[in-house]
């Protein structure tokens, strides 16, 4: 189980695997999907860590369901849920189907569904 | 001289002769030969004889034990069917179905989730390209997979869908987790909803 530190850290991590990996210009859409998936993965975590209202499987979610739920539930994420169930069905799509998505969708994905959900989890952990 | 449609539907009947029987018995072989079969039968659909006779040949009952044999046949038969059954529009719906006594309340559910079921299909039943909820239970987690046809890759309806799991996983006692999950037809135009759905799911839901 990683701590506050490391699930940052992995945040970050991905994230920068993401501008590495420039997706929107490549042929693999779906790994940029997944990459991005993973790093609000970690966002969340780091929040759902914290809340201390919370039952402990979902304080410290081992499967997605339970985070997929706990976030639903907790009141500083829960406006990000449906941005966040789309990411993670996305990211799923992309890993076990054939299916490959579309540039301009793609682009869409991250300024419509990633993005706010990295600015309310920065937001909600007090960070720039 | 052949025609290009016979000449394909020739090639999908001998795609299936070389049937490795290790191969089949796993899980991946025989998910394989439905795909090869679902692809063909789409092209023999109007002359199923086609496959009867193929299926009672030689080659094919040699190439693979009674069960396989049975397993296989029992799957033609059933794709088969469900391209008969659908309209031309929906042949790639590939669902398995259901019997009607699914359609009731899961009484092997807790009250609670039963409920919670119930409040998600009362909040997306009368959005018109819903087709279909299923469930399915994997490692104590219950799973609802909502069906819809939809323009591919555009996301407005489905947030509808995740608006109506939301309010759902809002009202659920501490702790309980409910998984969902969406699909949409018109993004798997070429592989089957079937094979993407857990084995054991069950149909809850259909649009008349």
């Amino acid at each position: 189980m990683l701590n506050e530190q490391e699930h940052l850290y992995k945040a970050w991590r991905n994230e920068d695997f993401y501008e590495y990996g420039d997706f929107a210009k490549s042929d693999f859409t779906e790994w940029g999907i997944v990459v991005l998936f993973y790093a609000c993965v970690h966002y969340v975590d780091t929040i759902l860590n914290r809340d201390s209202a919370l039952p402990h499987n979902f304080r410290y979610p081992s499967r997605h369901e339970d985070r997929n739920t706990a976030i639903g539930q907790c009141s500083s994420i829960s406006s990000i849920y449906q941005f966040y169930q789309s990411l993670y069905e996305r990211s799923i799509e992309a890993r076990y189907t054939h299916m490959s998505f579309p540039t301009s969708y793609f682009v869409n994905v991250v300024t419509r569904v990633y993005e706010p959900i990295r600015r309310c989890c920065r937001k909600a952990l007090n960070l720039p | 001289m052949k025609t290009y449609s016979e000449t394909k539907k020739i090639k999908a009947v001998q795609s299936m002769r070389p049937i490795d029987r290790n191969y089949l018995n796993s899980w991946h072989g025989t998910i394989e030969v439905f795909r090869k079969f679902r692809h063909s039968s789409m092209m023999l659909a109007s002359s199923s004889n086609e496959i009867d006779s193929y299926t009672s040949t030689e080659s094919f009952q040699t190439s693979t034990s009674k069960y396989d044999r049975r397993k296989l046949y029992s799957l033609f038969r059933y794709a088969r069917a469900r391209i008969e059954e659908y309209p031309p529009n929906l042949k790639y719906i590939n669902v398995r179905p259901a019997k009607k006594e699914l359609l009731q309340p899961i009484q092997t559910e807790s009250s609670e989730i039963n409920k919670s079921l119930q409040n998600f299909i009362d909040l997306v039943k009368d959005e018109s390209f819903v087709r279909e909820i299923y469930i399915s239970k994997n490692n104590s987690i219950l799973t609802v997979w909502t069906i819809i046809e939809a323009i591919a890759f555009d996301d407005t309806n489905r947030f509808k869908i995740y608006d109506a799991q939301l309010k759902v996983l809002q009202k659920l006692k501490e702790g309980r987790v409910i998984g969902f999950r969406v699909m949409n037809v018109n993004e798997y135009e070429h592989c089957s909803l079937d094979l993407l759905l857990p084995h054991n799911s069950q149909r809850i839901f259909i649009r008349q």
